[in-house]
């Protein structure tokens, strides 16, 4: 389905769409996101700002709205958002895309609390260095290689290591977690 | 949980693509929301990692700009 789902007619549009053909809604995994221009806050402007938080907070805000009103009805379902190690870390030249990770966890726990008393999960998967066409677009390959170099485990994740840690959370194995984000960064973050 | 209704959004590639194809390798019904590009011949390539080739149900769009898959 072809939906820029950052406009809440289109966001809107996907869920609809998809109830109307295939009856419910079990598991949403909010993706579309950006890591906008990379730059320091001293060179952020109002358009980057406006680029990078409405798709990676605004597009998740309106897909969660209507996926939980679905399975708010349902009384079951679970929500995993994908944001990134920047939700929890700093990196002085990318701060509209740490700013901006750092709402959509916020995010996730708030819509967690009030999606609780319906049987509905919401989680958050946080991935480091994934080797994406994201990944080699924000970084040169030399910086692709010292940022990997930093990580204990000597290389970056693939994109299917993270749609494992996804499917846990969407499954019955998690029937207890919701609110949280799953770090997926090699432990990075341990250092 | 096989035979689940799944929607990814940003499923053109990488984790939204590997996810996607994940759910679909277990039985599920996935949804994928995209801002679409198009192949080479013309078809929109769904995903790249189980090798879909499909026509796809389009939306009318508010007329947004595309920007570059996650």
């Amino acid at each position: 389905m072809h939906a820029d789902v950052r406009f809440e007619r289109e966001a809107t549009a996907v869920i609809a769409t998809t109830v109307s053909r295939f009856g419910r809604l079990d598991v949403t995994v909010n993706n579309a996101g950006t890591e906008g221009r990379l730059a320091p806050v001293v060179e952020s402007t109002i358009l980057q700002y406006a680029a990078t938080f409405g798709t990676n907070v605004l597009a998740t805000l309106l897909s969660v709205k209507h996926e939980l009103r679905v399975m708010q009805r349902q009384g079951s379902g679970a929500i995993i958002n994908i944001t990134s190690v920047f939700g929890d870390k700093g990196a002085p030249s990318s701060a509209l895309d740490v700013a901006s990770n750092h709402a959509l966890i916020g995010l996730t726990r708030i819509a967690a609390l009030g999606a609780v008393p319906f049987g509905v999960r919401i989680n958050a998967v946080g991935p480091g260095y994934v080797d994406t066409a994201m990944f080699a677009r924000a970084a040169s390959p030399d910086n692709q290689a010292a940022g990997t170099g930093r990580v204990p485990h000597g290389r970056a994740g693939r994109p299917d290591e993270v749609a494992d840690a996804v499917m846990f959370l969407a499954g019955p194995e998690a029937p207890y977690l919701t609110g949280q984000t799953l770090f997926l960064d090699g432990r990075v973050k341990a250092n | 949980m096989s035979g689940a209704v799944v929607v990814v959004t940003g499923a053109l590639t990488g984790i939204g693509d590997a996810t996607a194809s994940a759910f679909a390798r277990r039985g599920d019904v996935v949804v994928v929301s995209v801002v679409m590009t198009m192949s080479a011949s013309g078809w929109p390539v769904i995903s790249r990692t189980l090798g879909l080739r499909t026509r796809c149900s389009c939306m009318p769009t508010s007329g947004s700009s595309v920007r570059p898959p996650r």
